[in-house]
C-alpha cells in the first residue's frame, strides 16, 4: 500500500511551527486580500531572505492610496508617495520575539485548542486547515490554511466566540521562488524629492520591576508582560508609556501617557478589523488598552490598570 | 443586594450599562460575579442554540415562547468606528517630525483622495464551511450590528495613534508577520 504523504495528517501545532519557519525562510512573491469589516483592500507582498541571513521585504498597496513598506532585516522604511515623504524606523516587531518562552508553541497550547479540521485549496495550492480554538472568552480565535508543501500561510482569519469573522487575509497568487530580484524589493518611486524622517535611534527602556508604578490588577490567563518601552507619540506633549503583554498568539498594548491640558478621553471603544481598543482616564492620567481580543477584555484590563505605590 | 448586583450583571451582559465601572470593578475582583458571569453567558448561549451537538436542547423552544411574552429589551451598546484620515505621519515617533510632516501636508494642501478602487461589501463575513469552531452556524442579524459612531478628529486621532503604535509591535510572528503591517498600509490609505 503506497501512503501518499500529502495526505497524512500532521500535528497541527508542528504544523504551525513550520509555517512560521516557512515565513522567514523561503523566498515568495504573492498578492493578497486583506479583509476587515466591510472592506477589501490588495496588497503585494515580496519577501527573501540571503544566503548571508539578511531578510528583506516590501509590501505596497494595490488598492486606494499608493503606500510601500520595505524592511531590510531590523530597518523598515515607511513611503508616502502622495505626499512625497519616507520614514524609517528600527523594525519593532523583530524585537518581540519573546525569549522568555521556552517553548511557544507548548505555552500557546494551554490556552488555545489546536485541530486539523480539513483540507483546502487556496491560490492554486492545497493546503491544509487549522482551528486555534480559545478556551475562554478573552481572546480571539484563529482559523489558518497552510501550504501542504510549502507551509506557507495561504490563508488566515480572526473569529470571535461565535465564529464570525473579524479579519481576514488571503493569497490570491503565490509564487515561491528560488532567487528574487534585488530590483523587485525596491521602492518603485523616485525619493529624490521626497522628506525622509529618520526615526532609528537605538534608546532602549528597561523595566525597573521594583519601581513599577502601573499595573493592571486583571488580564487573561496566560498574558505575560514582554516588552515595556517609552513611545513618543504624536499629538502626546510627553513620552507615553507602553506595556505589552502575550499570551504567544495575542498582543495587548497598555498605554500610559500623562494628560498635559489635553482633553481626557473616558469611557470609549473603538475598532479596526479585529483590533479593539478602550480608553479611560484616572488621576491625570490616559489609560489606553489596544489589543486584537474582544472589546471586553480591553475594557476589563483598561478599567483594572492603577497605580502602585 | 446579591439580587442587586446579578440583575445589574445580567444587563451588563445583554450590552447595557457598558459604561458602568462599578460592575466592571466587581468583575474583575470578586470570584463570585466571575462565576455568575459566565453562568449567564452559558445561560445565553443554551438560548440561542449556540451549545455542542451533544447538549440536548429541546427546552429552547418552550423557553423562547417564555421569552416573546416579555417586553424587549434594545441595547444601545455602540462600538465606534474610525473614519480615519489620510494623516500621514502618525506612523512617526518623534513629535517633532509629526508637526514637520503635517506642515507639509498643510502647505501642499493635498485634497483627500477617493476610494475608487476600494471594494465595499454591504454583509459580514460569513462563510459556509468551517465557519465556527464548536457551536452551529449562526445568522447575523442586522439588528446586531453595532452602529458606528463618529468620533471628533482630536479623540480619533489619539486613539488611531495607539492602534498604529500597537501594530508595530504585534508580536504574532508564528501567525501572520503581514497582516500587522497590512493593517498600518490600509489605516494610512483610508480617508
Amino acid at each position: 500500500m503506497i501512503v501518499n504523504a500529502d495526505n497524512v495528517s500532521p500535528d497541527p501545532r508542528i504544523l504551525i511551527d513550520e509555517m512560521s519557519n516557512a515565513t522567514h525562510e523561503l523566498n515568495y512573491d504573492g498578492i493578497f486580500v486583506y479583509r476587515y469589516d466591510k472592506q477589501i483592500d490588495t496588497m503585494r507582498i515580496i519577501h527573501k531572505k540571503n544566503k548571508n541571513g539578511d531578510v528583506y521585504e516590501r509590501l505596497v498597496s494595490l488598492t486606494g492610496n499608493r503606500r510601500e513598506i520595505i524592511r531590510e532585516n531590523d530597518r523598515v522604511k515607511y513611503i508616502f508617495p502622495e505626499n512625497k515623504v519616507a520614514i524609517i524606523e528600527k523594525s519593532k516587531m523583530g524585537q518581540l520575539i519573546s525569549s522568555y518562552i521556552p517553548d511557544p508553541i507548548q505555552s500557546i497550547s494551554k490556552f488555545y485548542i489546536f485541530n486539523l479540521v480539513g483540507q483546502g485549496r487556496i491560490a492554486g495550492l492545497n493546503a491544509w486547515i487549522i482551528n486555534i480554538k480559545p478556551i475562554d472568552r478573552f481572546r480571539y480565535g484563529y482559523q489558518l490554511w497552510i501550504d501542504k508543501k510549502s507551509k506557507l500561510l495561504l490563508k488566515s482569519k480572526l473569529k470571535n466566540f461565535q465564529g464570525v469573522t473579524l479579519e481576514q487575509v488571503m493569497f490570491a497568487q503565490l509564487n515561491i521562488l528560488k532567487n528574487i530580484d534585488d530590483a523587485l524589493l525596491k521602492s518603485s518611486f523616485n525619493e529624490q524629492n521626497f522628506t525622509w524622517i529618520n526615526n532609528t535611534s537605538d534608546k532602549t527602556f528597561t523595566y525597573d520591576i521594583s519601581r513599577k508604578k502601573w499595573i493592571p490588577s486583571w488580564i487573561p490567563k496566560g498574558f505575560f508582560m514582554s516588552k515595556y518601552t517609552i513611545d513618543p507619540m504624536p499629538n502626546s506633549v510627553l513620552p507615553v508609556e507602553h506595556f505589552i503583554y502575550s499570551d504567544g498568539l495575542a498582543t495587548i498594548s497598555i498605554y500610559v501617557e500623562k494628560l498635559n491640558n489635553q482633553q481626557p478621553i473616558n469611557d470609549e471603544t473603538a475598532n479596526f478589523g479585529g483590533v479593539n481598543t478602550y480608553s479611560t482616564s484616572t488621576d491625570g492620567y490616559q489609560i489606553t488598552a489596544v489589543g486584537e481580543v474582544p472589546k471586553t477584555t480591553v475594557q476589563l484590563i483598561a478599567n483594572s490598570v492603577k497605580s502602585s505605590p | 443586594m446579591q439580587k442587586d448586583n446579578n440583575e445589574a450583571l445580567s444587563a451588563f451582559v445583554d450590552g447595557e450599562h457598558s459604561k458602568n465601572k462599578d460592575i466592571l470593578e466587581d468583575l474583575v475582583h470578586d470570584d463570585v460575579m466571575r462565576e455568575v458571569w459566565k453562568r449567564y453567558h452559558l445561560i445565553r448561549d443554551c438560548l440561542r442554540g449556540n451549545l455542542s451537538e451533544k447538549i440536548h436542547n429541546n427546552f429552547i423552544s418552550e423557553v423562547n415562547q417564555h421569552l416573546e411574552n416579555e417586553p424587549t429589551i434594545i441595547s444601545n451598546n455602540k462600538t465606534k468606528q474610525f473614519k480615519l484620515e489620510p494623516v500621514i505621519g502618525f506612523a512617526i515617533a518623534a513629535s517633532v517630525a509629526a508637526v514637520a510632516i503635517l506642515g507639509i501636508q498643510n502647505k501642499n494642501n493635498i485634497p483627500p483622495i477617493e476610494l475608487k478602487d476600494t471594494i465595499v461589501m454591504d454583509e459580514n463575513i460569513i462563510d459556509s464551511q468551517f465557519e465556527t469552531f464548536s457551536f452551529p452556524e449562526i445568522q447575523i442579524s442586522p439588528a446586531a450590528v453595532e452602529q458606528s459612531t463618529q468620533f471628533n478628529s482630536i479623540t480619533q486621532q489619539r486613539l488611531n495613534n495607539y492602534l498604529i503604535n500597537h501594530s508595530k509591535y504585534k508580536n504574532n510572528i508564528k501567525m501572520n508577520s503581514v497582516l500587522p503591517y497590512a493593517r498600518i498600509v490600509t489605516i494610512e490609505s483610508k480617508e
